[in-house]
């Protein structure tokens, strides 16, 4: 049946409710699940083309505008949500359910909002919406670390948020329309919104919110976490900056940069969060080269990593529920007790590997094949280069780490069966896209005439990843991997968190120094001449002095004297 | 890590995973001198190209990143000062 209603509408309707269902956990645990069902509902009730428009202040807006690439991010969003509100209905008083999933909820329908927005406006208003809602999902951990994580998180995204508004108030001014399409990256409006995407995106030194929140997020808030902002982002480059070229080397420095730090990476979540910045830099490598195969791998690799490293966040996240502990130097030995979440992990870690039968296999091959058939012959090596990473720190290091390794001495059991299922269906989808690429490649914005499982891609795929893993193999039975250490190590978030408190705090100091000099300076200068003025007004000074009538008198005469000589001469 | 401390899997299945896992790499490694119809780059002309980028990939990311962790790597609570 058609449907006309905006899809972020369903989720804020029903985060509303949330709140009055605190008391009856059972209906809120309905409640909560029908809400991304109806929602799904609705987005295959609405019809390719479909625009809703409004008119404000001489302009017109459009809340909703389905076309192929919305509807594709729209239901991933709902599958996404879906999962996740699974994952989290074990939610107990202590963990703040109320908060997390209100908000929650309003973050999935902020996420929806942005995608199917046909203007900057709308675009702007769920842009910032997605950054207050979800910054709650890292807050209610409570830890000093997630507070102040959260507090620098909000402060990237307003500043994103007003960076995109001042681009579209530019863009508003030169053409007279505030729709939201294709820009070049051609003007002042043009880069603003670029700015402001790519540090949603997490580009390269705008990336560190999220490798400093995510990971300070709650269990089942950084599953939500992972699942939307940096998709919304995806799907903006998408929309507006297909086919830059700059694209293509900022993707390819995103999936390289981060596999080093991953790599000496002791928290886990924080591995994956430097995993998730390393795949969205093969989405905006795809975004960049701009043809419609490869934009169609953009989009399906961002439909596939919602999945795979959901799976995986929701696999740590299960770890963290039932251990309190993410580093991999606390881990370890935990197949013996959670063989089911394992199993689950393992299949997130083949499918973030791109192993053949696995989701990304079907769709990071079409980014890596559209390099080549554009002759993109120097950034291909390189997209190669940041493959075979993904297999060490995602495919290897995140389950041997958690379950294997050496044995922690932690007894535990499996996480919530919600936990389990949610898992489940995210491992189910993974392999069901890898073995039937076609249900996903027909969702896609572009007509896809592209076939993954061909006899060289599989052989080369293959070969790929099992020499990158008997290169782990070899460096550990070498005993010269590196060890799991508790550390931090700095990234580009260490400019704010310490070089510019320190230069603050130095050029506090400076001025604290000039101001105090300037004051005694000046200090100075008043005394010496209060003390002048004293001096020469004084009980004793010359001015206040009492002369005789007759030495007055005497002046006067000689001054007089004086005015005379001079007008006769 | 795991060499100082004993590995939670017991040794011989360890052994036996190594062996399988290996002789599959030299079953993909021959593959490669039966040919691969599809080449578009021209490293792919190399032989073993995808082997030889796998394992020399991985390892010049792993000893790259060691040599990272000496220049970022800093105690747990560096930033509690903040």
């Amino acid at each position: 049946m058609p449907s006309s209603v905006p899809p972020f509408l369903v989720f804020f309707v029903g985060a509303l409710l949330v709140p009055f269902l605190r008391d009856a956990p059972r209906l809120r645990a309905v409640w909560l699940v029908l809400i991304p069902v109806v929602g799904a509902l609705n987005v295959w009730g609405l019809q390719e083309g479909f625009e809703l428009q409004v008119q404000l202040l001489g302009y017109t807006l459009t809340p909703v505008r389905a076309d192929r690439l919305s509807l594709l991010f729209g239901y991933l969003f709902h599958l996404g949500a879906f999962i996740a509100i699974i994952y989290s209905l074990h939610l107990k008083k202590g963990d703040s359910p109320t908060v997390q999933h209100t908000s929650a909820v309003v973050y999935a329908g902020s996420a929806l909002g942005a995608v199917f927005a046909g203007d900057f406006i709308t675009l702007f208003l769920f842009w910032e919406l997605l950054a207050i809602s979800s910054v709650f999902l890292i807050w209610t951990r409570r830890t000093p670390a997630a507070i102040s994580a959260g507090m620098r998180y909000l402060l990237v995204h307003v500043v994103s948020g007003v960076t995109l508004l001042a681009g579209a108030m530019v863009h508003a001014h030169q053409t007279g329309s505030l729709d939201f399409g294709p820009m070049g990256l051609e003007g002042l409006a043009a880069w603003l919104v670029f700015l402001a995407v790519g540090v949603k995106a997490a580009f390269p030194l705008a990336h560190s919110w999220l490798i400093d929140a995510y990971p300070e997020g709650t269990p089942t808030g950084t599953v939500f976490l992972s699942a939307f902002t940096t998709k919304v982002a995806v799907y903006a480059l998408a929309r507006g900056f297909a086919g830059e070229e700059v694209l293509i080397y900022i993707g390819a420095f995103m999936a390289c940069f981060p596999i080093f730090y991953a790599v000496i990476e002791n928290d886990l979540r924080r591995t994956l969060s430097y995993s998730m910045m390393n795949q969205i830099g093969f989405m905006v490598c795809g975004i960049g080269i701009g043809t419609t195969l490869a934009v169609n791998g953009a989009v399906a690799h961002a439909f596939n990593d919602v999945l795979f490293k959901g799976l995986l966040f929701m696999s740590m996240g299960a770890v963290m529920y039932m251990t309190g502990k993410t580093k991999a130097s606390e881990l370890g030995g935990l197949y013996k007790t959670m063989p089911v979440t394992m199993i689950l992990c393992v299949v997130g870690a083949l499918s973030i590997s791109a192993v053949p039968l696995f989701n990304a296999f079907v769709s990071k091959s079409m980014i890596m094949s559209a390099l080549l058939y554009e002759h993109h012959y120097w950034i291909w090596p390189v997209m190669l280069f940041a493959s075979a990473g993904v297999v060490e720190h995602a495919g290897i290091k995140i389950p041997y780490f958690a379950f294997f390794a050496h044995d922690s001495g932690i007894r535990t059991r499996e996480p919530p069966r919600n936990m389990l299922v949610a898992m489940g269906i995210g491992a189910f989808l993974c392999i069901l896209i890898g073995v039937q690429p076609q249900l996903l490649y027909n969702l896609l914005p572009g007509e896809v005439d592209y076939h993954a499982y061909s006899y060289t891609h599989i052989l080369t795929q293959i070969q790929l990843l099992c020499f990158a893993i008997a290169a782990v193999a070899a460096f550990h039975l070498w005993k010269i991997y590196p060890a799991e250490i508790p550390s931090v190590n700095l990234d580009v978030d260490w400019v704010y968190r310490r070089a510019a408190v320190k230069v603050t705090g130095f050029v506090g100091s400076m001025v604290g120094a000039a101001d105090g000099a300037l004051r005694t300076a000046f200090l100075g200068v008043v005394r010496r001449t209060m003390r002048g003025a004293f001096r020469a007004s004084g009980p004793r000074g010359v001015l206040a002095r009492t002369w005789p009538a007759g030495s007055m008198v005497l002046w006067v005469s000689i001054l007089l004297s004086a005015f005379l000589l001079f007008q006769l001469f | 890590m795991s060499e100082h401390k004993p590995n939670s899997v017991p040794q011989p299945w360890w052994g036996r995973i190594l062996v399988a896992f290996f002789t599959l790499c030299g079953i993909v490694l021959a593959m490669d001198f039966f040919g691969r119809p599809e080449k578009h780059h021209p490293l792919e002309e190399w032989p073993v190209m995808y082997p030889f980028f796998g394992f020399f990939g991985i390892a010049l990311l792993i000893i790259a990143a060691k040599g990272l962790r000496r220049v970022v790597m800093r105690s747990e609570d560096y930033y509690d000062a903040e």
